[in-house]
């Protein structure tokens, strides 16, 4: 059997819109050959989108919070001064650490961060290898730690380029004209020589060892075309109005041949390799090449980071890699347990990322264990906390960090500068935490941050945005208010925000006000606003608007999977199947790991009468959220009832109800039917009630409402739903058919003669001083439509497996309260005492009865 | 670890395949060839050097000698 060989190859930034125009002129044939045998696609990054960060998700298959690298530099171990974030700061083993300690010869060269090199089972070469900063190719000194078997560093230290070393021949192909510029005045073609020289130097290195040794596994990790970018892509055709068009002229060709440079080393590494060798070339996030770069940088920490866009690039070839096809749904995060499954090692299940199985012509069921840390071996993963400690090396690190803007200039008071980097580190953790879904421990580090700091408008606003996301409106707005106050963004940004919380709060209308009032006054390529006033127009049930702000947002950016995503939304709810379709199948082409996408393409399937693919569809979503009960509820049904295929249903029904996260009590029923009274007797009868106190008594509802406000924002925010488990939550009848399948709900269904609802309705809007129909009025129209919306409420509660629903009556409760006590007790499983329950009950409350309480009681 | 033979008689060829010269001045095409094209093209200047250090010996010579 041949022997498995895998080659991983980082470009730092590349991005397939720059690319593909290079690459269709025929300047990227290295790459072409890849593509066209073998696999290829975008690869999802992790937000923040710091290199150092991804980087060692890539290595590790796990999210930040997990790994432990939190930014471009941390306080050092010593809590007194600020160093590069290094090998030693990372808390979990690479893939270099387990292949090292599963046998495999391993090699890496340039992964940031991996100074100092470790001690794995082949060649380690650090990210201090290349820097060439205040030196000459005389003096080049190479800092301990950078080569490991450290007796090799000699050898390798003459296989760097120093930047003085090129000459015009290396940096004309980036500047043809390059004669012209006054270098006293301009640094920038040093710039081009210092990244070059450095790319070049890795490059060497890591061909030496492919080369000359033995290997499994190698991997080399490139920053050039990031750096290219963030110096040059302002001038990367088109030209842009605000740029000089002198600059323009001299700088427009250093992408493209930074592309170039990058393809010309990847044929060399092509030709280094046999047959036998899967190839994987990733980038971690990409870079915008075209309008939605922003024009101005944030004056923040790390802000160039703003030009970076989600989306990197993977490329695979090799014996076992499916041939000329697109990869959907690739993570960086699904590096590390695909190139496992290659080896046929086991994979982590506290690794975030997943296998990446439509690589392969054929795969095996990759195997599971617990965790590669508890796993014994030699892995090469550094036992002391810091055993680095050349502070000249580092500070040429943090000179370069500094000098690309990704850190701020060094606080000569080292006392600050402490504060400040463990702020940021802190900032990027919430922020990852955020992105890994793990919003509830985002909250208390934006909180502190925003005490420490309530001038720095960033914490605030991602607060704002957690605050939003559990669907704590309350703080949500406080945070946005305390921003108004800041005077720190403008007013129309600030408009967006609070239409974004408006939409939250499904306010739709003042929403879009805010929105059409920021619209002219906002940049349309980065504040997306015509996607939100497309959300308000969809709330507003107002399609065929929604559409035309879709289609203007599609404009500004065609590769946006949301815009592709809610036209499908658009076209589904006005039964436009056909386009529906097409659109949930580019929202999925975009962006393959959209469990909603394909579940919704899978209902436009359904009511296409195509059941066997929107079988597919749904089966894809089930298997990214398992707990998507939504999707297995309409495949049970699409197998029953058109595939026959009882056994699958089978198995779908009972994954469905094994999803069921718990129980939540319901206190439902129209406005004014004796839902607040409801919920009073259960609260008293002992089970715990889920409110807010928000809304209390008066003369309206004496015994107070028992009302969340987060309830009212069901349709679109689920997330409060665990913290309203084992407790009895009042939902108002229409909201019902919104509450999500992962729960089993016990509904507690208050009914009343319609002709009282209404009339205490009306009454309580005479109390509240509104204006109303006069009273001898019947409303025969408002009955009807209550008749109608019960019926579609009741039709609901009966179609779900996990709704059980017991219908109370409210004259029977004021009559008897104790016997309709009992009967609420035996339907939640004896939890409550009825006596007490009863006690609730006052007669006197029941002002608008039809008819007298003596005939009511008889 | 190896050390590099003198990589000077190897026969690089273009993609044409016509013989070609290591330029003295380097060029990104032999950066891309990696530790190989890096060393000849150090050894290419190193032989320029030589042969420019003998040139000028051996003028100043052929000036001593007249």
């Amino acid at each position: 059997m041949s022997k498995k060989k895998v080659l991983l190859i980082g470009w730092d930034a590349a991005d397939w819109k720059a690319i593909n125009p290079i690459m269709d002129q025929g300047f990227m044939p290295a790459l072409q050959d890849l593509v066209d045998n073998g696999v290829a696609g975008k690869l999802l990054t992790i937000d923040p989108p710091y290199s150092p960060m991804i980087w060692t998700s890539i290595a590790t298959g796990k999210r930040p919070y997990k790994h432990g690298i939190h930014g471009f530099t941390e306080v050092a171990p010593d809590g007194k001064s600020v160093r590069p974030v290094m090998s030693t700061s990372r808390k979990v083993k690479a893939l270099w650490n387990i292949l090292s300690q599963s046998g495999y010869k391993t090699h890496v060269a340039g992964w940031w961060p991996s100074h100092p090199a470790e001690p794995i089972n082949g060649i380690a070469i650090s990210d201090m290898f290349q820097k060439a900063k205040q030196s000459t190719p005389g003096n080049w000194k190479m800092p301990e730690g950078t080569v490991y078997p450290a007796e090799y560093s000699d050898f390798f230290k003459d296989l760097r380029v120093h930047p003085n070393e090129l000459t015009g021949e290396h940096i004309l192909p980036f500047v043809p004209n390059a004669g012209k510029i006054d270098q006293q005045k301009d640094k920038r073609l040093s710039a081009v020589a210092k990244i070059t020289s450095e790319i070049s130097s890795l490059h060497a290195a890591f061909t030496n060892i492919i080369r000359t040794q033995e290997w499994d596994f190698a991997a080399l990790y490139l920053d050039g075309i990031d750096h290219y970018c963030h110096g040059f892509m302002k001038y990367h055709p088109p030209h842009r109005p605000h740029i000089s068009k002198a600059d323009f002229d001299l700088y427009n060709y250093v992408v493209t041949a930074a592309y170039r440079f990058h393809d010309m080393m990847l044929r060399r590494l092509m030709e280094l390799i046999d047959e036998d060798t899967t190839v994987i070339l990733i980038s971690d996030h990409g870079f915008q090449p075209d309008h939605l770069r922003p024009r101005n940088i944030p004056r923040e920490p790390a802000g160039p980071a703003y030009e970076h866009s989600p989306h990197g690039i993977i490329v695979a070839k090799g014996p076992n890699i499916r041939k000329d096809e697109v990869v959907y749904g690739a993570s960086v995060i699904d590096i590390t347990p695909t190139i496992l499954s290659i080896f046929g090692l086991p994979i982590a299940e506290d690794m975030d990322g997943k296998v990446l199985v439509n690589l392969f012509e054929e795969i095996e069921e990759p195997k599971l264990i617990p965790s590669w840390e508890d796993v014994e071996g030699e892995s090469g993963m550094p036992s002391e906390p810091d055993i680095s400690n050349d502070p000249d090396a580092q500070q040429a690190m943090l000179d370069q960090l500094e000098e690309l803007g990704y850190i701020e200039k060094q606080d000569s008071d080292m006392t600050q500068a402490v504060i400040k980097t463990q702020r940021e580190c802190d900032f990027n953790l919430a922020r990852a935490y955020i992105d890994g879904g793990e919003i509830e421990q985002a909250i208390p580090i934006l909180e502190r941050l925003k005490e420490e700091m309530p001038e720095e408008a960033r914490f605030s606003f991602r607060l704002a945005t957690c605050y939003q996301m559990i669907g704590d409106l309350k703080n949500c707005r406080n945070t946005i208010n305390d921003l108004r106050d800041l005077d720190v963004y403008d007013g129309p940004t600030l408009d967006v925000m609070e239409g974004s919380l408006l939409i939250g709060e499904r306010q739709p209308r003042k929403a879009l006000e805010l929105f059409r009032q920021a619209e002219s006054k906002v940049d349309p390529n980065t504040s997306r606003v015509s996607l939100q006033i497309a959300r308000c127009y969809m709330l507003l049930s107002r399609f065929q608007d929604a559409l035309r702000s879709l289609e203007t947002e599609l404009a500004i950016d065609p590769d946006n999977p949301t815009t592709h995503l809610l036209l499908g939304t658009c076209y589904l709810k006005t039964q436009e199947y056909a386009p529906a379709a097409e659109y949930f199948l580019n929202a999925i082409g975009l962006d393959y790991h959209s469990p909603m996408a394909h579940y919704q393409l899978g209902q436009t399937l359904f009511f296409l009468g195509k059941y066997e693919e929107a079988s597919n569809a749904l089966e894809v979503a089930v298997s990214m959220v398992p707990e998507y009960n939504l999707a297995r509820e309409l495949l049970v049904k699409v197998y029953r009832t058109h595939l026959d295929k009882p056994e699958k249903a089978a198995e779908h029904e009972r994954k469905f109800v094994s999803n069921i996260k718990g129980t939540i009590y319901i206190v439902s029923g129209l406005p004014r039917s004796g839902t607040s009274m409801m919920m009073q007797m259960l609260h008293k009868g002992g089970l715990e009630v889920f409110t807010d106190g928000e809304r209390g008594a008066d003369d309206n509802n004496p015994l107070g409402y028992y009302e969340h406000e987060v309830v009212k924002t069901l349709a679109r925010n689920k997330r409060w739903l665990p913290h309203a488990k084992d407790k009895a939550v009042k939902v108002i009848a229409n909201l019902l058919p919104y509450l999500p399948p992962q729960y089993q709900y016990k509904i507690v269904f208050m009914e009343r003669n319609l002709y009282e609802v209404v009339t205490s309705q009306r009454k309580m809007l005479q109390r509240m001083g509104k204006k109303t129909q006069k009273d001898e009025v019947l409303p025969t129209r408002l009955i009807q439509s209550f008749e109608q919306s019960l019926v579609k409420v009741k039709t609901w509660t009966s179609q779900h497996p996990n709704v059980e629903t017991l219908y109370v009556q409210h004259k029977e409760v004021i009559a008897n309260p104790f016997e309709q006590a009992l009967r609420i007790n035996e339907f939640l499983d004896y939890k409550l005492l009825p006596e007490l329950m009863a006690e609730v009950v006052d007669s006197k409350l029941h002002r608008e009865r039809t008819t007298p309480l003596v005939e009511d009681n008889s | 670890m190896a050390q590099f033979p003198n990589l000077l008689g190897l026969d690089f060829k273009t993609d044409e395949g016509a013989a070609f010269d290591v330029p003295v001045q380097g060029s990104l095409g032999l950066l891309a060839l990696g530790d190989i094209g890096l060393m000849v093209w150090r050894q290419a200047r190193e032989k320029a050097r030589q042969e420019k250090l003998e040139e000028i010996q051996r003028k100043r010579a052929e000036r001593e000698k007249l």
